[in-house]
């Protein structure tokens, strides 16, 4: 190391980062994901709660196609062409020419939906399925047929359940694909993004804030008081943290704010020991002597003159503390425990992509892969920052 | 040493009688009670369950109720498991959790240090990078991601393993041998373990390496590997060891996780249960379980600990 630590270190820091390659990356990738999270929903991305029944599960970029019932010409409904020949196979017309068509060639298609409460034969209700138009009756001769007893034909004309429309390429593509209710899974990422971005932030702050407090006060004071609170850092080490976020997840009505205090109340056991070693070397220092003999009080000694002496370390941890909180918030909401469902956050989105990777992968692969690279341009900073900071490491 | 160990074991004691009241009046400031919101119950007979169960007492009455109980080691009868009292739960169900944690606990040691130590003495070549990556993998991806992906792989496409369930599931066990069903949990468990284990004994070995007793050794002119084997590892695992005691504890909570992915029928999943119907006896005998079973296991790991570090284990014995 060529020059003297300096002695008020946060501008420092920053500029450290900028030069060191690894740091100013990873903390790009981290503020390009956040930037993205919060502008890019308000920029030009759909709905994240608009759910699109016809649509369902789409995989990423695949070709929507816009339906136009006939005589009307604002479109209804979205299908892709994986799901319209899904629903056409799976109809009762299963023997009907025309499964696995190409709808992009197709002019117009028909949606046959019979209410649930009339069952075939064979037990179920009729499904409600697309087919071609040539098929219509075709299919309403094959539904008479699987009639159960008692019911001879369809309560009403067939005209009544059959819906035309016309077929079109829709200039809509969902980037990353849709979830089952036919959501953006882009624009729910993003914004469930916002949501964990958030958690991590807040909480780490709330953890920094008491560990600072605690670990100063504690170590400013010394002596007998400093070993007891010391003592009880040692005991909540020892203890489960997980299990104590549980229990004020479900003792208290469950609420964000909440989140962030109860990931935050158990998060800052590091923060006050490393704040603690560091208090206790400073204040021997002879700028704190000089403080005291200006006769300043010691809060102000403590809270304007040590602690701020003690970030270097602090801002490393808080940095690692970010994806920690981030990955248990994924872990609360994964037991049902976190976020709640009108709000989505990168643990529901998880869960559910977890769950149902077999099918849509997609649902998975995209969340996981933003969720992965968050926390790891998080570690990676942090780990720069140690190595950045520590003087022991320079010599890597 | 000996001293040393009764005295922990001693003031666990207080620790546990922190731990105890602290989750009681937790868990009592929550407005309403377990039977509140129950529905389509008439008055007289809720009145009845909650005095049966003691919950119309004063809370200073049910609380030095609930510490008799803890006394004599039997917490009460769970509300939601009827018939069944807490110590019952506990000694069927914790058995079943220690049979995948335990292996996974070693896997993760298994996989960690030889993966560390090869990355530190690889150290800026392309192992180092993998080992690395590995660890990064390991802690970026939730448990409940690479759960069901480890399933997906082994018992989806590869079959060989059951991707789902326990021993006790005779539906399934007639395909797979009893071990098998160990296997997937142990390994989901270790993998987040291991990522850690992984990078504390890389930088443990990398550090150890560079001091000067290292030096002095090879200046001594020892072979490399008596070096490493002899002198750079056991000081190196120092770090590791440490950690041995919050990585039992995240296993302990992480078998939460676990259990709910792979549908095992350990006293996780109990937890998590007992926590949402608010199974108070259930719920407040767990958490004394937990953090009791956690005290003995930081004990030993700080005898370990103690064991192998000769600094430590002087000032033990003064």
């Amino acid at each position: 190391m060529t020059d003297a630590p300096s002695i008020r270190p946060t501008p420092g820091i920053l500029r450290r980062i900028l030069t060191s390659p690894p740091a100013a990356t990873s903390l790009g990738v981290f503020l390009l994901i956040t930037a993205l999270c919060w502008l890019a929903p308000a920029l030009w991305i759909k709905e994240p709660n608009t759910t699109r029944l016809s649509l369902g599960a789409t995989a990423p970029l695949a070709t929507i196609y816009d339906l136009t019932p006939a005589g009307s010409d604002t479109p209804d409904r979205l299908i892709d062409e994986t799901r319209a020949q899904q629903l056409i196979r799976n109809g009762l017309s299963l023997e009907l020419p025309g499964s696995g068509i190409d709808i992009a060639n197709e002019p117009s298609i028909v949606w046959i939906e019979i209410p649930p409460i009339i069952r075939s034969t064979s037990g179920g209700p009729i499904r409600p399925v697309w087919i071609l138009p040539e098929s219509v009756e075709a299919f309403f001769q094959q539904a008479a047929e699987q009639l159960p007893e008692g019911l001879s034909s369809l309560p009403g004309p067939p005209e009544q359940f059959a819906t035309y429309y016309q077929v079109h390429t829709s200039p809509i593509r969902f980037l990353a694909g849709t979830d089952e209710l036919g959501r953006d899974l882009l624009a729910r990422t993003l914004v469930g993004g916002r949501l964990s971005i958030a958690v991590g932030l807040a909480a780490t702050l709330v953890s920094v804030t008491i560990g600072i407090v605690y670990g100063g006060v504690a170590g400013y004071i010394g002596g007998k008081l400093d070993s007891l609170m010391m003592r009880f850092v040692d005991i909540l080490y020892a203890l489960p943290f997980l299990i104590f976020v549980i229990l004020l997840m479900v003792v208290f009505p469950r609420s964000l704010l909440l989140l962030f205090l109860a990931i935050g109340a158990v998060e800052w056991l590091t923060t006050a020991r490393i704040v603690r070693g560091e208090v206790l070397s400073i204040k021997k220092l002879p700028f704190v002597d000089a403080a005291r003999t200006l006769g300043l009080s010691h809060g102000t000694i403590l809270f304007r003159h040590i602690l701020p002496n003690t970030l270097p370390p602090v801002i490393v941890y808080a940095t690692l503390t970010i994806p920690t909180v981030i990955l248990l918030e994924s872990v609360l909401s994964f037991l049902g425990l976190g976020v709640q469902p009108p709000h989505s956050s990168w643990g529901v989105l998880l869960n559910e992509g977890a769950e149902r990777m077999q099918t849509y992968p997609w649902m998975l692969i995209f969340p996981a892969s933003l969720f992965a690279v968050t926390l790891l341009s998080l570690n990676f900073l942090g780990d720069s920052l140690r190595d950045l900071l520590d003087p022991k490491s320079n010599g890597r | 040493m000996l001293r040393f160990f009764v005295r922990r074991l001693l003031l666990s004691i207080p620790i546990l009688f922190v731990v105890a009241s602290l989750t009681f009046f937790l868990v009592r400031a929550a407005p309403g009670d377990p039977f509140s919101d129950e529905k389509k119950i008439p008055e007289a007979s809720r009145e009845e369950i909650v005095a049966f169960y003691g919950l119309d007492l004063p809370v200073w009455q049910q609380y030095l109720r609930f510490l008799g109980n803890l006394l004599r080691l039997e917490p009460g009868y769970s509300y939601s498991h009827s018939g069944y009292s807490v110590t019952e739960i506990i000694s069927t169900h914790f058995p079943t959790t220690l049979a995948y944690a335990l292996p996974g606990f070693f896997l993760a040691l298994a996989i960690g240090i030889p993966l560390g130590s090869l990355a530190a003495m690889r150290h800026g070549r392309w192992g180092d990078w993998a080992a690395t990556g590995f660890a990064m993998v390991g802690i970026c991806l939730p448990t409940f991601v690479i759960g069901p992906l480890l399933a997906l792989f082994f018992g989806g496409w590869l079959g060989v393993l059951p991707s789902v369930g326990w021993i006790t599931s005779a539906q399934f066990s007639e395909n797979f041998a009893p071990w098998s069903f160990v296997v997937l949990p142990s390994l989901t468990l270790a993998i987040l373990y291991a990522a850690f284990i992984t990078r504390l004994s890389r930088s443990g070995l990398i550090e150890t390496l560079r001091s000067d007793y290292i030096r002095t050794a090879r200046a001594k002119g020892l072979s490399s590997q008596r070096i490493l084997w002899r002198h750079a590892l056991p000081m190196s695992l120092l770090p590791v060891v440490n950690f041995l005691g919050p990585a039992l504890a995240g296993m302990i909570t992480g078998s939460f996780v676990i259990e709910t992915i792979f549908n095992i029928p350990g006293l996780g999943q109990f937890f998590i249960e007992a926590a949402i119907d608010r199974d108070y006896p259930l719920l407040l005998g767990l958490v004394v379980f937990y953090a009791a079973l956690i005290l003995l296991l930081n004990l030993l790991v700080d005898l370990l600990q103690a064991a192998l570090n000769p600094r430590i284990r002087e000032n033990l014995g003064r």
